[in-house]
């Protein structure tokens, strides 16, 4: 009887192109918006920007302007009016810095006496120490090359000049650092879930009802746990096409992601992708009992659409809050939603110490669905949803 | 076979149904007839085990469906008062759908399937998808789909709403011919003529109660009338609800 069912319910939705579309939209989302995400990212903490400075004098040293210009410090002339001009074309901003290198530069250099160079800035303009920072900084490991190898010249050892040497250690691990991101991309995973199954949920409940099949539906010799328990599974099963398309595609796309650039390490390997998999097995029957019960309140595809689309905030918004602030807490691991996104957060960022709540988790998601899905058995049969068909 | 028994029900203070008994034997067209609101889907419901009535029974071949809803429900052939095709299931797959809701497989589903098809004579749209299909068309689907596990007894809840001439008459000689093969039908409608030239047996209902029963001969000769429709008007006692 629940082949039957089932069948029929498959058919119909398989060939609903919305459903087909919503069940891929779902699939492609989170590998999609993580690949836009980390080009973000990438850009951020990778490319240096030109910084153009006007340089006065640049005949008396060419070694510095060049050192200058290996280091994107270039020379433009100062606008007339306000930051901004034109460079081929496009408009770039001038840091309205100016060195000067005194007129006898050259000389003095030349005769081993200390040369000038004059520093015209603003300090209050915003950004301006970064943009004297990355100036001086060049002119100052230019300085202490030329020291170094004025000292070798009189046989003095230039490691006299440095008495102490700081060594940086940066502290923060390329995966921690990775890790909300990663998180991110866990919760995306979870999302694709919902959003895959939410036309399929809509179509065969409140759609059903406005096409006017649901009242002969169950004035059929079957049982609305049937019904419902049919339904329910060609939802979830919807949901669980996406996750796995999702979760497939993601491993696919991470090796061409540079991460190492941006200072990540991460390994989006077979039994990671299939654990987060199982995970999100229960998810999605979760999810389909979840969206069900919406959407049978509902009259027609358009009021159970407005409905969903309030409803599936909670299990959207929420994980991303927890997991922006990065909460833990025991008591999550044993409500659905929370379950997963604590256990697929913990497992990419490589935290999880035991298999214990992920299973319990499952479990109390699974036993919560089938709750779900009795109780909107027991909400067909009665006397409103029937007059109301 | 049906049967209602003194149906009591209440829908707020509204009493929907009150002391409502009725039956349709096999062999026998039997019609309802009744203004809008006098309780005849509501009763039909109560007979598919769809609404509780708080007292009385209702039997299908002497089950009472108010108890097992899913036994009674085996014997019966329902053409609902609102009806939909699934629009992306072709007309076969449909009819299928219902067969296996009536426990058919394999072999045993595939003849009952060509059989009511054949007879319907809609082999020409039966591997069609259902959208576009004509107010006709989909009816005869309807139609197959509510025999295809040849129940002996068929329900039909207004059954040529919609329907134009042709698709009528296709289904008044259906329903003759399944009469001369000893089912047992009810319907309900408004159509006068048609009650009139189908029934065996008219029962009149009006404020949930029956209000007459008889061929519709007996009904025009008891109130004295030459017309159904009249007989109809005295008997209800207004003209509330007819359609011509």
């Amino acid at each position: 009887m629940i082949k039957t069912l089932f069948t029929k319910e498959f058919l119909d939705s398989i060939r609903d192109k919305r459903s087909v579309f919503a069940a891929l939209l779902g699939a492609f989302l989170p590998p999609i918006m993580f690949a836009v995400m980390m080009t973000f990212v990438l850009e951020e903490s990778t490319s240096v920007d030109e910084l153009y400075i006007t340089i006065e004098n640049q005949q008396q040293a060419p070694h510095i302007v060049e050192l200058l210009e290996q280091g994107k410090i270039l020379h433009a002339d100062m606008p007339e009016k306000g930051k901004d001009f034109e460079l081929d074309g496009e408009t770039v901003e001038h840091s309205k810095i100016t060195i000067t290198f005194e007129d006898s530069f050259a000389e003095k250099m030349h005769r081993g006496e200390k040369a000038t160079i004059t520093l015209l800035t603003d300090y209050s303009k915003k950004g301006a120490r970064d943009e004297v920072w990355r100036v001086k900084n060049v002119i100052n490991s230019y300085q202490s090359q030329l020291v170094a190898m004025k000292l070798v010249a009189r046989g003095v050892s230039p490691s006299l000049l440095s008495a102490i040497h700081i060594e940086e250690n940066d502290t923060s691990t390329p995966s921690s650092k990775s890790a909300l991101l990663l998180g991110m991309l866990g919760v995306m995973i979870m999302v694709a879930v919902f959003v895959s199954s939410t036309n399929v949920a809509i179509d065969c409940s409140a759609g059903e009802r406005e096409r006017n099949s649901l009242e002969l539906l169950i004035m059929q010799p079957v049982s609305t746990m049937q019904v419902v328990l049919a339904k329910t599974m060609n939802t979830a099963f919807f949901g669980i096409v996406g996750a796995t398309l999702s979760v497939v595609f993601t491993a696919i796309a991470i090796p061409f992601i540079p991460l190492h650039k941006a200072g990540m390490a991460f390994n989006f390997d077979f039994q990671l992708g299939m654990t987060i998999w199982l995970l999100l097995v229960p998810l999605a029957l979760f999810a389909a009992a979840f969206q069900l019960a919406t959407a049978f309140h509902a009259k027609s595809f358009k009021e159970a659409q407005s409905y969903i689309q309030y409803t599936v905030m909670v299990p959207i918004i929420v994980p991303m809050m927890l997991e922006i602030v990065n909460y833990k807490n025991e008591v999550l691991s044993y409500i659905p939603i929370f379950a997963q996104q604590q256990a697929i957060s913990q497992l990419i960022r490589g935290e999880l110490d035991s298999y214990m709540p992920l299973l319990a988790g499952s479990v109390v998601t699974v036993i919560t669905s089938l709750v779900i899905i009795k109780v909107i058995a027991n909400s067909l049969k009665s006397e409103k949803v029937v007059l109301g068909l | 076979m049906l049967q209602v028994n003194n149906l009591v029900k209440h829908f707020g203070d509204v009493k929907a149904l009150d002391d409502l008994s009725f039956s349709a034997e096999d062999g026998q067209i039997t019609g309802i007839l009744g203004p809008n609101g006098a309780g005849k889907t509501t009763a039909l419901r109560v007979l598919y085990g769809l609404l509780k009535a708080e007292q009385g029974t209702g039997l299908i071949n002497g089950v009472d469906s108010q108890i097992s809803p899913q036994l009674a429900r085996k014997e019966i052939g329902i053409f609902p008062d609102k009806f939909g095709l699934y629009e992306r299931l072709t007309a076969r797959e449909q009819i299928a759908y219902f067969a296996g809701l009536h426990g058919l497989t394999g072999e045993a589903k595939d003849k009952a399937l060509n059989d009511v098809i054949s007879k319907l004579d809609i082999a020409d749209i039966a591997d069609r998808r259902c959208e576009g299909f004509s107010q006709g068309q989909r009816m005869k689907v309807i139609i197959a789909q509510a025999l295809v596990h040849q129940p002996q007894n068929l329900i039909l809840d207004e059954p040529t709403r919609g329907l134009d001439v042709m698709s009528t008459r296709i289904l008044r000689d259906i329903l003759l011919d399944l009469k001369q093969q000893g089912k047992c039908i009810l319907f309900s409608s408004h159509v006068m003529q048609e009650v009139a030239a189908l029934c065996d047996k008219v029962i009149v209902v009006a404020n949930g109660k029956v209000a007459a029963v008889g061929t519709p001969q007996e009904l025009c000769e008891r109130t004295g009338k030459t017309e159904l429709e009249e007989a109809f008007v005295a008997l209800i006692g207004s003209d509330e609800g007819i359609a011509a």
